[in-house]
């Protein structure tokens, strides 16, 4: 089970857009069950992201991160989603 | 009527000479009916300065200023569009400057609550006809009518 630590800036608005189209696109792509989704402010990410395999960030992102980050701004408004759900993939179900 | 924008806070055409001033007349707006606490402008101003809201769509900018759910008495969405564009940095970005020219300021009191609000807002941002709409409308009456057209209106 990979675990995903999604972050904004205040943890309620812009993180919870993304988590739901993060959750639907991931099972589209044949992932359902093999991930959970955590959400919380960036500013918790430094004492928190040890726990988890990938921190997906829609804000610019200047803190101390112990797992690998992806900034997701795009899934908000649809700019470059592709490439972001492809880094996103890749970050946890890459062998 | 009970949603997102029943204190009707809309200013229109509205002219500001910074981001901040901008800010302050909008966010006043929502302290002073009560949706809002006195801390609001400067949670609105703290979260600017380290995690900017602007946002770069196909044919304008726009932002979501938003804060800390400490701040808020109760969910409301004001708006708020200017007719001379005022400096917003991007969302994701360090310090990349977009000329804002709509604010959409959420006072959200807590997560998930207006999930399909939200998501309905950002596709809404996709549709160039719907914002040029936004960018036009000139008194409440047609403003409510356009969130009507365009979904908004969700229960809250």
């Amino acid at each position: 089970m990979k675990r995903i630590l999604l972050c904004c800036g205040t943890g309620v608005a812009t993180s919870t857009v993304v988590n739901k189209k993060l959750e639907e696109e991931l099972k589209r792509r044949g992932h359902a069950g093999q991930f959970t989704i955590s959400q919380c402010k960036a500013a918790e990410v430094p004492s928190k992201s040890a726990n988890f395999d990938l921190c997906v960030s829609t804000v610019n992102f200047t803190y101390k991160c112990e797992c690998p980050i992806v900034v997701a701004t795009g899934l908000l408004i649809n700019r470059g989603t592709q490439q972001i759900y492809d880094d996103i993939e890749k970050a946890l179900f890459a062998e | 009527m009970s949603d997102m924008f029943d204190a009707k806070i809309a200013l229109f055409h509205q002219h500001a000479e910074s981001k901040e001033e901008a800010l302050k007349m909008l966010a006043d707006e929502l302290i002073n009916c009560g949706v809002a606490k006195d801390t609001f402008y400067n949670g609105i101003i703290e979260r600017e300065k380290v995690f900017a809201t602007g946002l770069t769509l196909n044919n304008m900018c726009v932002a979501i200023p938003h804060t800390d759910p400490e701040h808020v008495n109760r969910t409301q969405m004001a708006f708020m569009s200017l007719d001379t564009p005022v400096e917003f940095v991007e969302m994701g970005s360090d310090d990349k400057k977009i000329p804002v020219t709509m604010m959409f300021m959420m006072a959200l009191k807590e997560a998930h609550q207006q999930l399909d609000m939200l998501m309905k807002l950002m596709d809404i941002f996709q549709n160039d006809e719907l914002m040029e709409k936004f960018k036009n409308v000139d008194n409440y009456e047609d403003y409510y009518a356009l969130i009507e057209e365009a979904g908004l209106n969700i229960e809250g």
